[in-house]
């Protein structure tokens, strides 16, 4: 076989005398490219880069994509007859100041509840009283009890004023917390439900359940626990000093019921109140350290993580704290458990070829293990023999 | 098959799209939209002439696991959302395309190893080096199995140095252009690729 390259010599005197010494392996890697060249994106594939492609033309505020360019994308023998979708032609003109949106998605938010009134003021996205949304892929939920305005970040949400209920699934340990910013700090979120009211800038946190550490602007942090709060008046200022301090003073109130504390109750214009903080936590963010996890109490704590992560539908993070969770273990049995676990999860998310694939693999390696006839009954459901 | 043919992969019933001519991934030139149509309109135009293109290198670079191609073609036209009225009038649109999915598929790989492996490929782990999937490999003719073993072992960039060279037709300049490094590094990758595939053949002659 003749060499193709217009350049014979690197530089290696090893290579230079000689055209292409592995004339039969060069061949197959060109073969095997070729081959690769032939896979086509699959329609599920397909259909899921167009949405994204849609939501995303939809934030630049020119529309979707039109009836005719979606049809031009039914290609292939057996990739055409799979999806078909439809979309209006929207051939709005150039984006406004304000634009009413009513969509599934809006920038990011997932539409839980009807009528749910959301529209896009520059980089603030309005949201309207009851309304109840979901920051796609943080697994951040929002009830609005007050007309707000928020504005997206890359890990949660700045609160420019408004008054929410946040419902956040735990973060998995190793990824940073979700970040809900007020005018007078930052709220690290672990993994909690917590109320936030903004109203002229002054402002108070509530903490229902779960686990939030508060950052004010001058970098100090504390952590809240359920019951307590944290407030600061219009000025900014949150009384009392850091961590290590002398500490900030103590105000445990009993949070009242999030539906029966109106925005206009005293705290916003009161006096400041603070919450008391713990002098032995040195900043937002505490990563678990690492456990074995053949201990059985902490893997059923870290298959709850899963299972939570599952229930939220976010499998792709599922399978990472799966992984992270099995590279841990050396137990076989408890391996095994891992692996089946993976298998569901590839299964709810739709990756069929890799959920076959996964459950002969699965059979291969524990031929007598505890899940046998579950698996074989899965591969016969999933029709992959 | 001769070595010098490739096939003609037509996706659409539009323009055809990206095919192999003679060792060479070339693109039939794509026709630029008018630049005053809404963004979205030029994307989507350029999303149905490349992404056969993109799909193909991405496969290539993510070692045949389908999942991870696909995720990396979407960000490469989410990508293209800022810069789309830019590239739509320029002079080599496919050179544009080559080069962002090219460094975006090596910057998820260098992510991917930092964070850990895939989850497919995770739970199929033997000892290192790591095998290709099994999803990869159906996608693989059975005699082709070894160079694809031999070829995703390789480091990321050597990998793709070693496709752009033997297979694209790359220039080691153009190479060290598209990849940020200087003529003789890359030199020194291409080197690398052809050592490991040397020793592999030398196994199979024992």
């Amino acid at each position: 076989m003749s060499s193709s390259h217009p350049e014979t010599s690197h530089g290696s005197s090893s290579v230079a005398s000689e055209a292409e010494p592995w004339p039969q392996l060069m061949e197959q890697a060109r073969a095997l490219d070729d081959q690769l060249a032939r896979v086509d994106l699959s329609p599920s594939a397909c259909a899921r880069i167009q949405s994204r492609l849609d939501r995303q033309a939809a934030r630049y505020g020119e529309g979707g994509l039109s009836v005719g360019a979606w049809a031009g994308l039914a290609f292939g023998g057996g990739a055409a007859a799979a999806v078909t979708l439809l979309w209006l032609i929207d051939e709005s003109p150039r984006e406004p100041v304000v634009e009413s949106v009513a969509r599934a998605h809006v920038d990011g938010f997932g539409l839980l509840s009807r009528d749910c009134a959301v529209e896009r003021n520059g980089d603030a996205v309005e949201l309207g009283r009851d309304c109840h949304v979901r920051l796609d892929d943080l697994g951040v939920e929002m009830r609005v009890l007050a007309a707000s305005s928020v504005v997206p970040q890359p890990r949660g949400v700045r609160v420019e004023h408004g008054w929410i209920v946040f419902d956040v699934e735990p973060v998995i340990p190793g990824e940073s917390p979700i970040h809900v910013s007020v005018p007078s700090g930052r709220v690290d979120v672990l993994g909690t439900q917590f109320v936030v009211a903004v109203r002229d800038g002054g402002g108070q946190v509530e903490l229902v359940e779960g686990k939030i550490a508060f950052t004010n602007l001058a970098g100090q942090t504390s952590r809240i626990e359920p019951g307590q709060r944290v407030a600061w008046s219009a000025s900014g200022a949150v009384s009392g000093s850091g961590v290590g301090g002398s500490g900030w003073t103590t105000t445990i109130d009993a949070a009242p019921p999030v539906a029966a504390s109106p925005i206009d109750q005293a705290g916003l214009d009161g006096p400041v109140t603070a919450v008391e903080s713990d002098a032995a936590s040195q900043s937002g963010t505490k990563r678990r350290s690492v456990r074995k996890l053949d201990d059985k109490r902490v893997l059923a704590e870290a298959l709850e993580d899963v299972q939570r992560l599952r229930a939220v539908r976010r499998y792709r993070a599922a399978l990472r704290r799966l992984e992270q969770i099995r590279r841990q273990v050396r137990d076989p049995e408890v391996r095994e458990v891992l692996e089946y676990e993976a298998g569901t999860l590839l299964e709810s998310s739709g990756q069929r070829q890799h959920a076959c694939t996964h459950w002969r693999q699965h059979l291969r390696k524990h031929p007598d293990g505890r899940y046998r006839e579950n698996v074989e009954r899965r591969l016969q459901a999933l029709g992959c023999g | 098959m001769s070595p010098g043919t490739r096939t003609l992969q037509v996706v659409d019933g539009g323009q055809p799209s990206a095919k192999r001519v003679a060792g060479k991934l070339a693109a039939p030139r794509y026709v630029p939209c008018a630049s005053d149509r809404p963004v979205g309109e030029l994307v989507d135009a350029m999303y149905r002439h490349f992404h056969p293109m993109v799909f193909h290198l991405a496969l290539r670079y993510g070692q045949g696991n389908r999942a991870w191609a696909e995720d990396a073609t979407q960000e490469v036209f989410i990508r293209l959302f800022k810069h789309a009225r830019r590239v739509n009038e320029m002079e080599n649109v496919a050179g544009w395309f080559y080069r962002v999915t090219t460094n975006l598929c090596l910057n998820r790989l260098r992510r991917d190893k930092f964070l850990g492996s895939l989850p497919m490929r995770a739970f199929l782990e033997q000892s290192q080096p790591k095998p290709p999937s099994p999803e990869a490999l159906g996608l693989v003719r059975d005699d082709l199995r070894r160079v694809f073993e031999i070829v995703n072992h390789m480091p990321p960039k050597a990998r793709a140095c070693f496709y752009m060279y033997y297979c694209d037709g790359k220039r080691q300049a153009e190479i060290g252009e598209i990849i940020g490094h200087s003529v003789g590094y890359v030199c020194k990758l291409i080197q690398r690729v052809e050592a490991k595939i040397r020793a592999a053949e030398e196994q199979v002659d024992e």
